[in-house]
């Protein structure tokens, strides 16, 4: 084999490919994930079809905070759902007119496009617990896959 | 040596269980793609073959079968009642699409049951307009006469919806 393949040492060139192979096996296995998004619930901020990667221990320590696009892990995790964070434990959420609020105060959303219509009587979360939602508010919320999600199913936040 | 013995034992114990497990698996996986791959639609079809269809998928569920597949579909199906249910939903749309996003399988010690958490993905269209969702369901399954057939399906809710 040509010496600009292997290298002087080809067996080093060998140990350090197993290497860089386990490395990167290891990193799109447990650490990012590339992800499709198909569906427009979370539109214009991620447009259906778009290519993204999302860190699978982004919350190993922290915990999710308001405006955070989280993965939602479904079965097999090899899909999720991708949804904003809006609410967090403990916190009674309800949408007005379009209108976020929070504890009795209105929240702004600068990521959102157009904040819709979406009217929700006060839902507090519990412990554990957060409220997500896509970004598309001109889908109405009752065809809008919005609510609570356990803390557990937060499989990691999106990086780009 | 008796101690290298009893550990090559135990090894070789090992390897048989866990053989049998995948096996177990993959028979599993095969009895769900062997469900959905029935359930799909790709185009018009006569009500013999409807009917047809729906029998086939009749077949693979076990006696005291029951679904409940989340709305839009009433709360719970008993196995009588879902016949019925193919029949029409197969009659209703133009093509149905059904493919597994990922799975999760908990098979009994004693291998004669199993549960199943499974991603699915669903898409339809009726007068060429498509709907699509996406939605995880816990299977759970017996073995009957050697075979896995499908006992309870359980749609599960991971992002609960507030009463609206």
């Amino acid at each position: 084999m040509p010496h600009w393949v292997v290298g002087r040492n080809p067996r080093r060139t060998v140990v350090r490919a197993l290497l860089l192979a386990l490395c990167g096996y290891a990193l799109f296995t447990h650490v990012l994930r590339p992800v499709r998004v198909r569906g427009v619930s979370m539109e214009p901020t991620l447009r259906n079809g778009s290519f993204h990667v999302a860190s699978l221990v982004r919350y190993a320590r922290d915990e999710p905070r308001r405006g955070d696009v989280i993965l939602v892990a479904l079965a097999g995790r090899r899909a999720y759902y991708v949804k904003r964070v809006i609410g967090l434990p403990g916190e009674t959420v309800a949408f007005d007119a379009g209108r976020l609020v929070v504890d009795g105060a209105t929240l702004a959303e600068p990521y959102l496009a157009s904040t819709g219509r979406w009217t929700m009587a006060p839902l507090t979360i519990e412990a554990g617990c957060l409220f997500v939602a896509g970004d598309n508010r001109a889908i109405p919320l009752e065809d809008h896959l919005a609510g609570i999600v356990r803390r557990e199913r937060i499989a990691g936040g999106l990086l780009f | 040596m008796v101690v290298s013995l009893l550990a090559g034992l135990a090894v070789a114990a090992a390897v048989v269980w866990v053989a049998h497990h995948r096996r177990d698996e993959s028979r599993l996986r095969r009895a769900f793609g062997e469900i959905v791959a029935l359930c799909r639609k790709d185009g018009p079809e006569g009500p013999l073959t409807t009917a047809m269809r729906a029998q086939e998928v009749m077949t693979r569920l076990a006696s005291n079968a029951v679904l409940q597949l989340g709305p839009p579909y009433p709360m719970t199906v008993e196995r009588d009642e879902l016949g019925a249910l193919l029949v029409r939903g197969r009659a209703q749309l133009d093509t149905i699409a059904i493919a597994t996003r990922g799975d999760e399988i908990d098979i009994d010690p004693d291998r004669q049951r199993a549960e199943m958490r499974v991603t699915v993905e669903v898409a339809g269209t009726q007068d060429g307009r498509r709907e699509s969702g996406i939605g995880e369901y816990r299977i759970a399954w017996q073995k009957q006469g050697g075979t896995w057939k499908l006992v309870r399906v359980t749609h599960l809710e991971t992002i609960q919806r507030p009463p609206l």
